[in-house]
């Protein structure tokens, strides 16, 4: 068994010259998927994508044919792609728009083919500027080479792909944010139920989001088959109620911080924290790791103790933690956690939507309170303060949230999980009243005080070999 | 009829509805700040939160869930008391005093706030924010209202109001965040005939009309049902007055007439009510001039001149602002008191076209009982001058402010042998009239309106009558008397009674079967295809509506 | 002088609205006003009328829109935007240091345009490019591993 390595399949050429374009992206095998696709009817497509075991990788982790089984019967159709990519530490989907667009579109082909839809947006984000050049140049390539239009690549099938830009909230990558927002109003979040938007989405019709790396994982499960596609990453047995053991495929690591080399790792799924951090070539200056935020800094954040967890979404749920976007932030001894902390809830209270109650004033008093902890005008009690507002917003302990989207528990999660597994640093500030940066031994709380210890893992039932 | 469960009590409740109207209908409250039954539901104020457990479901899902947007389905189970749903709704309210200044005593909301109700009743006794409040400052949002950002708590039924109901989408939410403002664009605002509304929505002290702004706190005014006179719409209102005046008109929820709302023209219109001008006394012209005098002499005075004229060249005009009461009174007066068949209408403007919003019609004829009038006195009724051409003598019921009397008809009544004007503001022609009674506002009327829909719609008396004003119905009554009539009645009511069983289009419209709901002369014509219509919220409205 | 599109932008415009179901030319708000502020530096009150009138909606429904997206303007801005990023992983990465320089540089703070209008600075929330962090983006182009140095080739090229 070897060392976890990377396995490039949707990275594949990435760096390639000119792999944006299509003939750069043909000479490499790109839309070889749609020679199959026209043969499989929709059915046959679901069974595939649900066999594959194949999950979102915008946050939730939902099964793709999970979610494209729930798809309304309303016509028209519509297929989003969610290229909103906002989650601090999360830089994938930036590559894929500005490397491989056309993979993107392939993937888009597949599932608009599989669902119905002939109309399809991809959202992106607003910064995105390089991105959505190449992206909207490579449609315009795909539509004059008749891969789009009213003919999809000489077949019975219509499918427009439009552009559609963001403008700077990171709201709009939840997905019912994304829709209000491309609908033209402000990205604020739907109520669920009723607007799941499998049944009720964009323009009030049944509408399939997708996060890019998804669908740009469907043109090789197309070409290479639900078994091979079984065959990558980790699945694990007897995993509680709620927690889905599937985790196949390879996931796009974002690896960034204090790490030698930060960078995309496109790994098969199983391997550790402490695995993944090597393979960005270790801490920094050989420093010792103080926290690492294993999903997107909405995760909560694991301590030095937690790095054997497999970075994969069924161990780091389990780990009461997430994959979530695949964002891994990781800091080093230097580290001031409660400045990290701040520097988070900064962000969340910057982006709220400012909808729900909840989140509008809880967010920024959160942020209120770590800002004053930080700068040494905290008080006693401050940190059973902090978590209790936090934890009104959104119960890390109940996984309940009192919020309209998931928002409230993105930013509970951080604030929670940094004020209880770094207590001891948090405590220093408000004694000392001053900013320290204690050395990690003092600034973790002991492993038996930690919510979310012992980590109770899953058995595997099968995980890479890495024999390649 | 669903069958649902809500904290270990089975209830009945209509269909369809939410959760929140459902416990409405059953009497109980499920506290909310950012749902109206008659706009969209975001869910936003969090206030609403119920632990739910679908039907056939074997224990309450894991969220709580928002009772506004939770239709009521057979079998459902609602807690509206767990542990959880009693400390979310704590929490909630906690956030929406985090940054709310606390001014109640400064507040027109106070004693009517639902910030205030729900904080005593669901809420922490002390405050645990300690960092710096958010202090936008006090805007106007348009000629009629003003915004007291620091109350506002973001619920967004203003902006839904004028998206959806009014339609010009005047207001919006600015910024982002805890930054949220409500707002409307510069140079553009808020200035629609249904602008008072959004002060009746808003849930706290934030949206405030101007015109009631420091008037009187809630708790010093006596509030009574009635209808609105602006226009045949007839839309149903509570009058609020404190010490004799009229404090504000709001609007009171009708399912078939004016849901939650009515227009800022009756809203606002009530000032002639309060006019120091008003007319209290009879007053009889002595020596060229109008001196006050006692109702038996301007009664007797009356009757004689009109008897020396000639009955039946005494024209009876009566006004389309009267009550049902007061018409049919009027009728008996110009019939068995006068003798004559010169019965004319004198009416207020119609203009050429309703005003249509989205969710709201103002009617064009600004003439709150034409279609009683019209029913009263079938064919006999003539206009004004058609009644007045020939005649000798009038008397003249007004009770229009504002109205205009045009220079015909104005000639026309100024050249009569003999004028009686019953009128409740002095203008040209009071001031040109033999004898001028005092009559009575709206707000002053006992009986009914009959809207254009002929709705027969109730009006009480929420102001005494001024001076020695007299109803008109007593009035006309008196009058006839006078003229050797016997018309004897004690109460509005008698005539309602009286006007059911002799004229026909009124049958069943006894006083006791009008409600506060009114009486509909006419049943509704189905146009064949059974119409989709929104639930009622007579429940909700009674629980909610203040 | 009121504002409208350019002929060019109007066509754009016109076949940016074919993008959305007839009945929703709301949709093409962002799209929209993308387009105006590329045509006239920021959104006007003049130019969120204008938008307004094109997709049939209230000023107020601009204005809503145009305050909750951080990347419309409402006011002048100067000639180059520049965004520094200051989120998580920027910050371990010491962004704080190079923010602190261009402020120092350029005298102007957050949300502040330098006294000849040339530069408005930006903070900006995470960028997705945190490999290469601390990242900034000087109008439309990302750059990224930034050290003081590389700040002020870039500020000199800017002048």
């Amino acid at each position: 068994m070897g060392k976890p390595k990377e396995r490039r399949i949707l990275y594949e050429n990435i760096d390639a010259p000119d792999m944006h374009t299509l003939d750069v992206y043909r000479r490499h095998g790109g839309y070889a998927s749609l020679e199959k696709l026209f043969d499989l009817n929709a059915e046959q497509l679901l069974d595939i994508v649900r066999d594959s075991g194949l999950r979102g990788r915008g946050g939730a982790g939902v099964s793709a044919g999970f979610k494209w089984n729930l798809m309304g019967q309303g016509e028209p159709k519509y297929l989003i792609a969610n290229a909103d990519e906002s989650e601090p530490g999360t830089f994938s989907n930036r590559y894929i728009l500005q490397h491989k667009p056309h993979m993107l579109i392939e993937g888009m082909i597949i599932a608009a083919w599989s669902l119905g839809v002939h109309k399809a947006y991809v959202y992106v984000r607003g910064e995105f500027t390089l991105g959505k050049k190449r992206l909207d140049a490579a449609i315009q390539e795909a539509y004059e080479a008749g891969i789009l239009g009213e003919s999809v690549a000489g077949h019975d099938f219509a499918l427009d792909i439009y552009t559609h830009a963001g403008a700077g909230a990171y709201i709009c990558g939840e997905e019912t944010g994304l829709i209000e927002s491309l609908e033209g109003k402000r990205g604020q979040p739907r109520v669920k139920p009723p607007f799941f938007p499998a049944a009720i989405g964009v323009f009030m019709q049944p509408t399939m989001v997708h996060n890019v790396e998804t669908l740009s994982n469907l043109p090789y499960i197309i070409n290479n088959g639900t078994e091979w596609y079984q065959s990558l990453g980790a699945v694990y047995k007897d995993t509680p109620r709620g927690v889905d053991p599937m985790n196949t495929g390879t996931k796009l690591y974002c690896v960034s911080g204090h790490v030698e080399k930060p960078g995309v790792y496109e790994v098969e799924m199983g391997l550790t924290v402490r695995e993944l951090v090597e393979l960005a070539g270790g801490v920094r200056g050989g420093n010792e790791v103080k926290a690492v935020i294993p999903g997107g800094s909405s995760a909560p954040v694991l301590t030095p103790y937690e790095l054997d967890v497999p970075v994969d979404f069924t161990c780091l749920q389990m780990a009461k933690t997430m994959l979530g976007s695949g964002g891994i932030i990781v800091m080093d001894e230097t580290t001031c956690t409660v400045r990290a902390l701040e520097n988070l809830m900064d962000f969340y209270a910057h982006e709220s939507c400012g909808q729900c109650t909840p989140c509008r004033v809880g967010t920024p008093w959160t942020r209120d309170i770590v800002a004053r902890i930080e700068a040494g005008k905290g008080r006693p009690g401050d940190v059973d303060h902090l978590i209790e507002v936090a934890n009104n917003v959104a119960n890390i302990d109940t996984f309940t949230w009192n919020t309209i989207c998931v928002f409230g528990i993105a930013v509970s999660w951080p604030a929670v999980s940094f004020a209880r597994k770094f207590r001891p640093e948090f405590e220093a500030h408000i004694e000392q009243g001053k900013c320290v940066t204690l050395p990690v031994s003092e600034a973790v709380a002991p492993p038996e005080e930690n919510y979310a210890w012992p980590q109770e893992l899953p058995e595997v039932e099968r995980k890479p070999t890495w024999d390649y | 009829m669903a069958k649902i469960i809500m904290d270990g009590q089975e209830y009945e409740v209509s269909d369809g509805i939410s959760v929140v109207q459902a416990a409405a209908e059953v009497g109980v409250t499920i506290p909310h700040y950012c749902y109206h039954p008659s706009l969209g539901a975001p869910a936003n104020c969090r206030m609403c939160l119920i632990e739910l457990t679908p039907p056939g479901a074997p224990g309450p899902i894991r969220q709580l869930t928002t009772a506004c947007t939770t239709r009521v389905g057979d079998g459902m189970e609602i807690s509206n008391s767990a542990p959880r749903v009693k400390q979310a709704r704590a929490t909630t309210l906690q956030f929406l005093l985090a940054h709310h200044p606390l001014d109640c005593p400064t507040c027109d909301e106070a004693g009517e706030c639902f910030l205030q109700d729900y904080a005593y009743e669901f809420g922490h006794d002390r405050s645990v924010y300690q960092e710096i409040k958010n202090v936008p400052p006090r805007k106007s949002l348009g000629p009629t209202v003003d915004l007291f950002t620091t109350r506002c708590i973001v619920c967004t039924r203003c902006v839904r109001f004028t998206e959806e109901i009014s339609g010009g989408a005047e207001i919006g939410l600015m910024h982002r965040g805890v930054h949220d403002e409500i707002d409307v664009a510069p140079d553009k605002p808020l200035d629609n005939k249904l602008s008072g509304n959004v002060v009746d929505i808003c849930p706290v002290g934030a949206l405030v009309s101007k015109d009631f702004l420091y008037r009187s706190r809630p708790w010093f005014l006596t509030k009574k049902p009635s209808v609105c006179n602006r226009c045949s719409k007839g839309c149903n209102i509570h009058v609020e007055s404190r010490e004799g005046e009229v404090a504000r008109l709001r609007p009171r929820y009708h399912a078939d007439v004016n849901d939650f709302w009515m227009c800022d023209d009756g809203r606002f219109g009530y000032e002639y009510v309060n006019s120091p001008d008003r007319l209290r006394l009879p007053a009889l012209r002595k020596d060229g001039e109008l001196i006050p005098a006692g109702w038996r002499e301007l009664l007797e005075t009356a009757a004689e001149k009109i008897q020396a004229l000639g009955g039946e060249q005494t024209a009876v005009i009566t006004s389309a602002w009267m009550t049902n009461e007061e018409l049919y009174a009027v009728k008996r007066l110009a019939e068995e008191g006068v003798g004559t068949e010169r019965i004319g209408l004198f009416e207020g403007p119609v203009e050429d076209e309703d005003e249509v919003f989205p969710k709201f019609v103002i009617e064009r004829d600004k003439n709150p009982n034409r279609a009683g009038a019209e029913l009263i006195f079938g064919d006999g009724l003539k206009t004004a001058a058609e009644a007045l051409d020939g005649a000798k003598a009038a008397v003249f019921f007004g009770g229009i402010p504002g109205a205009p009397l045009d220079d015909a008809l104005m000639d026309r009544l100024t050249a009569l042998e003999y004028l009686l004007t019953v009128d409740i503001l002095p203008s040209a022609l009071t001031e040109a009239a033999d004898a001028a009674a005092p009559g009575t506002a709206f707000t002053e009327k006992e009986g009914c309106f009959t809207n254009s829909a002929k709705r027969v719609q109730r009006l009480s008396k929420a102001l005494p009558n001024l001076g020695n004003a007299l109803a008109e119905w007593q009035f006309a009554a008196y009058l006839a008397n006078a003229l050797g009539a016997n018309i004897e009645y004690e109460s509005a009511a008698q005539i309602t009674d009286d006007l059911a069983s002799t004229v026909a289009a009124f049958h069943g419209a006894v006083d006791e079967a009008i409600d506060w709901r009114g009486f509909c002369l006419e049943e509704k014509t189905d146009g064949g295809e059974a119409e989709e219509t929104a639930p009622e919220n007579w429940a909700y409205a009674s629980r909610f509506w203040r | 002088m009121a504002f409208e599109f350019t002929p060019e932008r109007l066509a754009q415009f016109h076949e940016l609205l074919t993008h959305y179901p007839e009945e929703h030319a709301r949709a093409a708000m962002l799209p929209t006003l993308h387009l105006a502020q590329e045509q006239n530096g920021y959104l006007s009150q003049d130019v969120q009328a204008y938008v307004a009138g094109l997709l049939g909606v209230s000023e107020a429904q601009v204005l809503d829109v145009v305050t909750f997206y951080p990347m419309f303007f409402d006011a002048p801005v100067g000639k180059h935007i520049v965004r520094v990023c200051k989120t998580l992983s920027c910050d371990l990465c010491g962004c704080r240091e190079i923010i602190e320089h261009i402020k120092e540089r350029l005298e102007v703070d957050f949300d502040e345009t330098t006294e000849d209008g040339s530069v408005t600075l930006l903070s900006s929330e995470c960028l997705a490019a945190c490999d290469q962090a601390p990242v900034m983006m000087i109008n439309d182009d990302l750059h990224g591993r930034l050290t003081l140095e590389r700040v002020d080739e870039l500020m000199d090229a800017l002048e």
